[in-house]
C-alpha cells in the first residue's frame, strides 16, 4: 500500500519541498502574485482527493473536539487543525469549480464504530488519517504536471504533516520520532478514503 | 319565434364555451410534452403515464428546445443543459431533483475480464463512452480525470455515443467490453450485464435539472403539475427504487 520514494522522486520532491517551504513568503510577500493552479487532465486526481480527505479530515476534527477529553491547549491545537482543513476546502474547491461544485452534502461521512470513544482511539484514528492524507500528498508532489497544483499540493502536504505531528505529540510522541512519512500512490490511497464514505441517498448498497 | 327557441342557440354557445375554457387546459395539463434525459426513460413514465415523452442526450434535447421544439418540460442530467435555457429566457428556473453514480458496465460473459476500472489500463478493449458533448460523456471525462485514466480513452478503442442508452445497448449486446454510464442504467439492463463499482471519493457530482419550457402555446400548468409530480413523494419514491440519489426537499 505505501511505497519507498524512489531517489529522482525524492529529489523532485525536495526541489518542491523547497518550493512549498518558500511558498508561503512568495505568496504573502508584498507586490507577490500567487499563479492560480490550472491542473493538467490527470493533476485533479489529487486535487479531488484532497478535497475529499479535507472533507473528512475537517470531519473528523469537528468530533474529535466535540467528544474527546482534552484541555483547553490541546482542544485549541485540534481546532487551529480543524480551520487549517476548511481553507484547504476552499483553495482545493475554487481549483475544482471549472468541473461543478461539490458540496458538503455530496457525500456522507462515517468512521469505525468506537472511533471517539476514548483519547487514544481518536489519535490513533487522526493520524491514521493524516498519513493516508500527507502519503497521496506527496505521490501528487512528485506526479503532477501543472507547477502551480504541485505548489499547492506541497502547501497542503506541509500543513498536514504539521498536523500528524501535531497528533503524534498530544499521543506522547515527537513528530522526529515517529518517522519519515513515505508516498502512498492514489490508487490504493483512494480505496483506503472510500471507506469513510457514504451515499447516504443511494438504496440498496451502491453507494453504501 | 319561440322565445324558448331563441334562448338555445345562446344557451348552446355557453355551454360549449364552458366545456372549452374547462375541458382544453384539464386535457393540456393531463399530457404536457416533456422532453427528458435518456437515463430517465424507465423512471418517468412509472411517475406520470399520460404525458408525451422524447428521451434523448440532454444537449440534443436543449438544441430541438433552443430551435422551437414544442416541449413543456425540459429534465436535463446535468445542469450545463437547463440552465443554458433558463439563461436564454426559454426556461423556468431549473430546480434539482435527483443525483446519480458513475459505474463500469461489462457484458454477463465479461470477455474483455474487465475486473475494475483499473483493469483498463492494459488497453486494447472496446469501450462504449458517452460523447463529451453528452452529459454522461462530460461526467465520464472527469471521472477519468479524477482517477488519473485519461489515457485509457487513447488506449482502448472507444466508441463516442450520443445518449447513455447507446453505452448500455453496446454493453448489452457484446459490442464493447466494457461502458461508463449511470448506476440506474446498470439496473435497467441488469439482467444482461453487471455493474462494477468506481470509487465514491472520485464520484464527480451528477445532478439532474428540471424547468417548464417557455414558448409561445406552451402548457405552463401541465409542465408545473409534472415538475411537482417528480418532486412529490411518489415521484422521488419511483427514482429511488430506480437507484437515483435525492437532493433534500426544499
Amino acid at each position: 500500500m505505501r511505497t519507498h520514494v524512489q531517489r529522482r522522486d525524492f529529489i523532485k520532491l525536495g526541489a518542491v519541498g523547497l518550493t512549498g517551504a518558500g511558498a508561503r513568503a512568495l505568496f504573502t510577500a508584498p507586490g507577490a502574485r500567487a499563479v492560480a493552479p490550472k491542473p493538467a487532465e490527470d493533476d485533479f486526481a489529487y486535487v479531488q482527493f484532497g478535497l475529499t480527505a479535507e472533507l473528512v479530515c475537517e470531519a473528523f476534527y469537528r468530533r474529535a473536539i466535540a467528544e474527546g477529553d482534552w484541555t483547553r491547549g490541546e482542544r485549541r491545537r485540534l481546532a487551529l487543525a480543524r480551520d487549517g482543513d476548511t481553507r484547504h476546502l476552499r483553495m482545493l474547491s475554487g481549483v475544482l469549480a471549472p468541473q461543478g461544485p461539490v458540496l458538503r452534502d455530496d457525500f456522507e461521512i462515517r468512521f469505525p464504530a468506537g472511533t471517539f470513544s476514548s483519547r487514544e482511539r481518536i489519535l490513533a484514528q487522526g493520524e491514521k488519517l493524516e498519513k493516508l492524507v500527507v502519503g497521496v500528498y506527496i505521490d501528487g508532489v512528485t506526479n503532477a504536471a501543472d507547477p502551480a497544483t504541485r505548489t499547492l499540493l506541497a502547501r497542503l502536504l506541509t500543513a498536514d504533516a504539521r498536523h500528524l505531528a501535531g497528533l503524534a505529540e498530544l499521543a506522547g510522541r515527537t513528530a522526529t520520532t515517529s518517522g519519515l512519512q513515505s508516498a502512498t500512490f492514489l490508487e490504493p490511497g483512494g480505496l483506503e478514503l472510500d471507506t469513510y464514505l457514504r451515499f447516504e441517498s443511494f438504496p440498496n448498497g451502491e453507494g453504501a | 319565434m319561440n322565445p324558448r327557441h331563441r334562448f338555445r342557440p345562446a344557451a348552446l354557445t355557453a355551454a360549449l364555451l364552458t366545456i372549452l375554457t374547462v375541458a382544453v387546459p384539464a386535457a393540456a395539463q393531463a399530457a404536457p410534452t416533456v422532453y427528458a434525459a435518456a437515463s430517465l426513460r424507465e423512471s418517468f413514465p412509472e411517475i406520470d403515464r399520460r404525458p408525451t415523452y422524447n428521451f434523448a442526450g440532454s444537449n440534443q434535447l436543449q438544441l430541438q428546445i433552443e430551435r422551437g421544439a414544442p416541449a413543456d418540460v425540459f429534465a436535463s442530467a446535468s445542469p450545463t443543459e437547463a440552465q443554458a435555457l433558463f439563461r436564454a429566457g426559454r426556461c423556468t428556473r431549473p430546480v434539482t431533483f435527483a443525483t446519480n453514480l458513475l459505474v463500469l458496465l461489462v457484458p454477463n460473459a465479461n470477455p474483455g475480464n474487465v475486473r475494475s476500472v483499473y483493469s483498463l489500463r492494459s488497453g486494447g478493449r472496446r469501450l462504449a463512452v458517452g460523447s463529451p458533448g453528452v452529459p454522461i460523456g462530460a461526467y465520464t471525462r472527469r471521472l477519468l480525470s479524477r482517477l488519473r485514466l485519461t489515457s485509457i480513452l487513447r488506449t482502448n478503442r472507444v466508441s463516442n455515443e450520443s445518449n447513455v442508452a447507446g453505452v448500455v445497448s453496446k454493453v448489452a449486446l457484446g459490442s464493447a467490453d466494457a461502458g461508463f454510464t449511470y448506476v440506474t442504467d446498470g439496473r435497467i439492463a441488469a439482467d444482461r450485464v453487471n455493474s462494477i463499482r468506481i470509487p465514491r471519493w472520485a464520484q464527480p457530482p451528477v445532478r439532474y435539472q428540471i424547468c417548464a419550457v417557455r414558448r409561445p402555446g406552451a402548457d405552463t400548468a401541465g409542465a408545473r403539475a409534472f415538475i411537482a409530480r417528480v418532486r412529490a413523494t411518489r415521484g422521488r419514491q419511483i427514482l429511488r427504487r430506480a437507484g437515483f440519489g435525492l437532493p433534500p426537499r426544499g
